[in-house]
C-alpha cells in the first residue's frame, strides 16, 4: 500500500489543473521529441492499444491499477482495472483518430442530454417511472459516441494539447499566436509524446531494477517505482532505489490525473465501465432526466423531517402538483467505520493550508 | 427599419436584443464569438434542445465547448506596474465563450441590490470629491433603487426567478427576507426544493440571530414559459442545463429571434468598432468581425451596443481607438481623457467580489451535491440596510453568504490525489469528506473601486486571431480585506453552530471547521469557486481574484468627468455607441451581479427606444422624469407582466 507522501509539491498544481491546465515549468522543460507520434497515430484506431505496441498498453494498465487498486472483491470493491481507466486514456490520446464506429467526431466533449441510464420521473407519484429516454450519447450496443463538433479554433487547441507543435502545421492560425504557445502563453506538454516516453521509461526502469517488464513486477515492486516518481525524497535517500528516468517522473502526475478521470467520468468516455465506480461511491451518476427531487423517496412536509425548525413554513407551501416542499437530500447513516472525526479533521487541516 | 449590432449574447446582449426586436423598430444582429449549442432557437421554446449532458469531465475538467479556452483566448494579469509587464498569463476571470454567455453555466442566483447599496458613499459620509473610503473612487450611483425597481421586477418575470416573496390575499407582498428592499411584485415562482446542507446552515444561522432565506434563483421551480420545472439533477453550477429549466440569456435570445427581427451570428469574433467623426462628436458605423472560417467581415448598423463582459468591452473599445490607458505608473492615478473618451476612465475601476470561504465537515452523510448549487443565502453580512434609515456607517460592508457547496467525484478524487494515492486515496474516497460530509459558507464581499485597478491591452500577448489580449491590473483594497477579516470569525461561528443539542438537527455534528485561504483558489473545491471554468481554477498565482463577478470599467456617471458612460450607457463622445452590462456598475455591492446586469440592460434598452438615451445633461430631477419614460417601455413591450400592471395608474 502506498502511503501519504510529500509528493504534493510535485503533483499538486498539475493534478488540480487536470489535463487542460497549464503545465509546470519542469514539465515544459522536459519536452522531448522521441519517435514520430503522428506517423504512428495516422495508422488509425486507438492510440496505445492498436497503433502502438501492446507492452505500452500493459504498462499503462498496470500503473492505473496501482493508482486506484482493486479491493478484496473486484465486484464489490472495484479499482482502475475494473473501471478500464486505461481504455479511457487510450480513447483520449487517440481522440482525433477514432474510427467512426467508435465516435462520430473527435471525442473531447460528449453531446446529448440523456445517457439512457436514468428513467423519467413519475411526476404523479413522485417516484422513478419505468420509461427511460433514448440514449443520446451513444457508445452502447456498438453505436458510435456522439461528440460536440469542435469549432476550428477549439479543434486546434485540443490537437495542440495532444500533438504539440505538430498540430500547428498546415493551419492558418495567426503566426504570432502560434509563436507564443509554450512560451509567453503557457501550455501543457504534448500528451501523446509524454505517454510514449513516460511508459517506455517506466518499462526500462523496471528492467533496470527488477529485470522484468513493468506489468510483470509484483504490486510492491510497482508501488516502489511509482513512489520514486512521486516523491523525490525517496530516490534521494542513500539506501533507496536509483533515481527514476525523467520521462517517468514527468508522466506521473498526468497518469494519476487521467486514471482518476477514467474511473469517475461518464462511461461513454471509455472508462468507468458499466458505471462500476459510481456504484462503488454510492453516487447517482448523471441523473437526468430523473433528477434528485424525485429520486429521493423521503418526502417531508413544511416544518417536518429535514424541514424542522427552519423558516416560514408558507415558503414551502405546496401548490398544485409541484414538489417544492420535498427536500432533495436528507441525512443518512455514516458511510462506515472509517468516517472518523479524526480523519475528517486531518483532511480539513490540509485543505486550509496552501500546498507548498 | 434601423439596424442594431449587439456584441455578445449573454445576460446583457440577449436582454437588449429582445427589447429592440420586440419594439419592431430595429433589425437586430447579435454577434457572439462562441458556438451555438442549442438547436431550434427562434421556434417553439418547448422544442429547443441543448447539447449538454451531466458530464463532469467535459464541463468541469475540460471546460466544456462553452468555456473560454485559455490557449485560444489568453489574458494577462499583474497587481501593479511594479510587477513588470505581467506576472501571469492564462486564465483571468474567464467567463464562457458561447451563445448565451455565462448564463449557460451559471448557478443562476439572482439577487437585487438594496436601496442603501446605491447611495452607500453618501451614507458613509463621503461625496464625489471625497470618497468615504480613502484611496478609492467610491461613489453613489446616478440612479437609485426606486428607479431600477420596476426593471428588477420585469426581468424577474422575463427570465423566471423563483424566490420566497409572495403576494397575500390582501394584495401586499410578504417577503420572508427582511434584509431585502421593497418589491412591487412577488417572485415569478415559489422557492424550489431546499437542499439539506442549506437547511443545516440556515438553522444554525437563525439560532445566532441571522436571517437566512431561500435565494432568488433563475431556475424554474414549476413549469414556466414553456420550460419544465427543475428536477434537482445536481449538475447546475458550471453545467449547461439539459432540460431547459435554467433561465438565462438564451431564452431572451429565443424571444428576440421569434420576432423575425433578429439574427444570431455565432462564431463571430468582433475585433473592431467602426466609427467616424461627425463635427464635435463621433458616430459608430458598425463592427468588424472574424467569422468561423477566419474571414474578416463587416456589419453596418445604426447602433452599436457592446454587451460583452467589462474586460472584453474595454479591450474592444481600446483596440478601436476609443479611450486609452498609458500604463506608466505615474499617470495611472489620474484620468487620461481623449476626444473619443472624454472621461479618461475607460477600463478603470474594475471590481470583483472578494470571496471568503469557510468549510466544515459533518459526521453524517448529507449528500450536499443533491440539488442546485445553493438554495439559501444569508444577507446579514452585506452591511446594514436595506433602508437608508437602517444604515449604520460603522458596520463593515461585506457580502451575502452562499450556503452549501460540494464537489463531484472527479474533483474529489483529484483533490485526494494531492494527499494520497493508491489504497489510501481509495480509503479517503470511500469516506468522502468533500462530497458526502462537506458544508461551505462563501461570502461574496463588496470590492472597492480603485482607479489603479484597470483593464488595458497587453503589449505582446495575442489571441488565436492575432488580436491583442486584455491585461488586468488589480490589487485588493484594505477595506474589503478588513471586512473579510471582520466577518470570517462570524462565518466560523455559524459553522460551529450547525447541528447538535438545541438545533433542529440534533443528530448532526460538525467535526471540523476552518477558514480556507481566500487568496489560494487552487485549494478550494471547484464548485465553491464562482470562477467558472476549470482552467480558471488553476491559476498558479495567489493574486488573481477567483471571482468571476466582473464589474466596472464603464462606470455610469452624470458628467463626462465621472465615468465613460452616461446613466443610460451611452459613450459620452458618441451618439449611438453603448455599453450594457456590469461594466456600468459604479460600485460592487456584495451580491451576485447578474440580476442587476439584467435590470440595467433593460434600462439601457428602454433608453434607446425612447429619446432619453441622447440626453447629455443630468440632474436628479431629469433622471426621476426619465425613469417614468423608461418604465413606459415595460408597459409597452411586456404588458402581460405583474411589473407592468403595477405601473398602471
Amino acid at each position: 500500500m502506498l502511503t501519504r507522501r510529500t509528493f504534493v509539491a510535485a503533483i499538486g498544481a498539475t493534478v488540480a489543473s487536470g489535463l487542460a491546465g497549464a503545465a509546470s515549468s519542469e514539465a515544459l522543460g522536459a519536452q522531448r521529441a522521441q519517435g514520430d507520434v503522428t506517423a504512428a497515430g495516422r495508422q488509425g484506431g486507438y492510440f496505445l492499444e492498436d497503433t502502438l505496441t501492446r507492452p505500452r498498453y500493459r504498462t499503462a494498465a498496470a500503473i492505473c491499477s496501482r493508482l486506484l487498486p482493486t479491493g478484496q472483491s473486484a465486484a464489490h470493491d472495484p479499482g482502475a482495472a475494473e473501471a478500464g481507466a486505461v481504455s479511457f486514456i487510450d480513447l483520449f490520446l487517440g481522440a482525433f483518430e477514432l474510427p467512426d464506429t467508435v465516435a462520430d467526431g473527435p471525442l473531447i466533449f460528449l453531446q446529448g442530454r440523456f445517457s439512457g441510464r436514468n428513467p423519467y420521473p413519475d411526476e404523479r407519484r413522485g417516484a422513478p417511472s419505468q420509461g427511460a429516454p433514448a440514449d443520446e450519447l451513444g457508445g452502447a450496443s456498438g453505436r458510435p459516441r456522439r461528440s460536440v463538433p469542435l469549432t476550428p479554433s477549439r479543434e486546434l487547441a485540443w490537437r495542440y494539447r495532444l500533438y504539440g507543435r505538430e498540430a500547428l502545421k498546415r493551419t492558418r492560425a495567426h503566426p504570432q499566436w502560434m509563436a507564443q504557445l509554450g512560451t509567453l502563453n503557457p501550455t501543457p506538454p504534448p500528451l501523446r509524446q509524454l505517454y510514449l516516453d513516460g511508459l517506455d521509461a517506466f518499462e526500462s526502469f523496471a528492467r533496470q531494477l527488477f529485470d522484468r517488464s513493468f506489468h510483470a513486477c509484483t504490486a510492491a515492486e510497482q508501488d516502489l517505482m511509482l513512489q520514486a516518481c512521486g516523491d523525490p525524497a525517496i530516490s534521494a535517500s542513500p539506501r533507496s532505489i536509483p533515481e527514476p528516468p525523467a520521462p517517468a517522473r514527468t508522466l506521473f502526475p498526468y497518469i494519476v490525473t487521467h486514471t482518476l478521470q477514467g474511473c469517475f467520468a461518464l462511461p461513454e468516455y471509455g472508462g468507468n465501465r458499466d458505471a462500476a465506480m459510481w456504484r462503488w461511491l454510492g453516487w447517482e451518476g448523471d441523473t437526468q432526466p430523473l433528477g434528485n427531487s424525485v429520486y429521493q423517496p423521503g418526502a417531508a412536509a413544511p416544518g417536518q423531517g429535514p424541514n424542522r425548525g427552519f423558516g416560514d413554513p408558507s415558503v414551502y407551501e405546496p401548490q398544485g402538483s409541484v414538489r417544492e416542499y420535498r427536500p432533495v437530500s436528507e441525512p443518512e447513516g455514516t458511510t462506515g467505520a472509517t468516517t472518523g472525526p479524526i480523519a475528517a479533521a486531518g483532511l480539513l487541516r490540509g485543505l486550509s493550508r496552501p500546498q507548498p | 427599419m434601423k439596424t442594431a449590432a449587439i456584441v455578445g449574447s449573454g445576460a446583457a446582449g440577449a436582454t437588449i436584443a429582445r427589447l429592440l426586436a420586440r419594439s419592431g423598430e430595429y433589425h437586430v444582429v447579435v454577434l457572439e464569438k462562441g458556438q451555438n449549442l442549442f438547436s431550434g432557437l427562434g421556434g417553439d421554446v418547448g422544442e429547443v434542445r441543448s447539447a449538454f449532458p451531466n458530464d463532469e469531465l467535459g464541463y468541469v475538467v475540460r471546460g466544456g465547448p462553452i468555456g473560454q479556452d485559455t490557449l485560444l483566448e489568453p489574458r494577462s494579469f499583474r497587481t501593479s506596474p511594479r510587477d513588470g509587464i505581467r506576472s501571469h498569463v492564462g486564465a483571468v476571470n474567464n467567463l464562457p465563450t458561447t451563445v448565451g454567455g455565462a448564463t449557460v453555466h451559471f448557478p443562476a442566483k439572482t439577487r437585487r441590490f438594496r436601496e442603501v447599496d446605491f447611495v452607500a458613499n453618501q451614507l458613509m459620509g463621503g461625496s464625489d470629491a471625497h470618497p468615504a473610503v480613502a484611496g478609492t473612487t467610491y461613489r453613489d450611483w446616478p440612479i437609485h433603487y426606486n428607479h431600477l425597481e420596476p426593471f428588477y421586477a420585469v426581468m424577474e418575470e422575463v427570465v423566471g426567478v423563483q424566490g420566497p416573496a409572495r403576494r397575500a390575499r390582501s394584495g401586499t407582498i410578504i417577503n420572508p427576507n427582511p434584509c431585502e428592499s421593497y418589491r412591487s411584485t412577488p417572485y415569478a415562482m415559489p422557492p424550489g426544493t431546499p437542499m439539506y446542507s442549506n437547511l443545516l446552515l440556515a438553522d444554525a444561522a437563525s439560532r445566532l440571530g441571522h436571517h437566512p432565506a431561500p435565494v432568488p434563483t433563475a431556475v424554474n421551480s414549476r413549469p414556466y414559459r414553456d420550460r419544465p420545472a427543475c428536477d434537482d439533477c445536481s449538475f447546475c453550477a458550471l453545467f449547461g442545463c439539459g432540460i431547459n429549466a435554467k433561465g438565462g440569456g438564451i431564452w431572451q435570445l429565443a424571444d428576440a429571434l421569434a420576432t423575425g427581427h433578429a439574427e444570431l451570428l455565432a462564431e463571430a469574433n468582433v475585433t473592431e468598432v467602426l466609427w467616424t467623426r461627425r463635427g464635435s462628436s463621433f458616430h459608430a458605423d458598425g463592427v468588424r468581425y472574424i467569422d468561423g472560417a477566419g474571414r474578416s467581415r463587416v456589419v453596418r448598423s445604426d447602433l452599436v451596443i457592446l454587451a460583452n463582459t467589462p474586460i472584453e468591452a474595454t479591450r474592444l473599445s481600446l483596440l478601436s481607438g476609443i479611450g486609452v490607458v498609458h500604463p506608466d505608473e505615474a499617470r495611472l492615478s489620474a484620468p487620461q481623457p481623449t476626444t473619443t473618451e472624454p472621461s479618461g476612465l475607460l477600463g478603470r475601476n474594475i471590481m470583483f467580489n472578494l470571496q471568503t470561504l469557510v468549510l466544515g465537515v459533518v459526521d453524517k452523510d448529507i449528500h450536499p451535491w443533491r440539488g442546485r448549487a445553493a438554495t439559501h443565502t444569508i444577507d446579514d453580512f452585506a452591511g446594514t440596510g436595506p433602508t437608508v434609515r437602517q444604515f449604520r456607517a460603522e458596520v463593515p460592508r461585506g457580502g451575502i453568504l452562499e450556503l452549501g457547496g460540494s464537489v463531484n467525484p472527479i474533483d474529489e478524487a483529484m483533490y485526494m490525489a494531492t494527499i494520497a494515492y493508491g489504497q489510501e486515496a481509495k480509503d479517503l474516497l470511500a469516506v468522502s469528506p468533500l462530497r458526502r460530509h462537506l458544508l461551505a459558507l462563501l461570502m461574496q464581499g463588496e470590492d472597492m473601486p480603485q482607479i489603479t485597478n484597470y483593464v488595458d491591452i497587453d503589449p505582446d500577448l495575442v489571441d488565436v486571431c492575432g488580436t491583442p489580449a486584455p491585461r488586468v491590473t488589480y490589487a485588493s483594497h484594505s477595506y474589503e480585506l478588513a471586512a473579510a477579516a471582520y466577518y470570517a470569525p462570524k462565518m466560523l461561528e455559524i459553522m460551529h453552530a450547525v447541528g447538535g443539542h438545541g438545533s433542529a438537527y440534533p443528530d448532526v455534528r460538525v467535526v471540523a471547521a476552518t477558514l480556507a485561504d481566500t487568496t489560494y483558489p487552487a485549494a478550494v473545491p471547484s464548485r465553491l469557486v464562482a470562477a467558472g471554468d476549470p482552467i480558471a481554477r488553476h491559476v498558479p498565482t495567489q493574486e488573481v481574484p477567483s471571482s468571476a463577478h466582473i464589474m466596472g470599467t464603464h462606470r455610469m456617471a452624470t458628467t463626462s468627468e465621472g465615468g465613460p458612460c452616461t446613466p443610460y450607457g451611452r459613450y459620452w463622445a458618441f451618439d449611438n455607441l453603448f455599453h450594457a452590462g456590469a461594466g456600468l456598475f459604479v460600485t460592487a455591492p456584495g451580491y451576485n451581479p447578474t440580476l442587476t446586469t439584467w435590470a440595467l440592460s433593460y434600462w439601457v434598452g428602454a433608453a434607446i427606444l425612447t429619446d432619453v438615451a441622447s440626453r447629455a445633461r443630468f440632474t436628479a430631477t431629469t433622471i426621476d422624469d426619465d425613469a417614468q419614460t423608461l418604465q413606459s417601455v415595460i408597459a409597452r413591450l411586456d404588458p402581460n407582466t405583474m411589473a407592468a400592471r403595477e405601473l398602471r395608474p
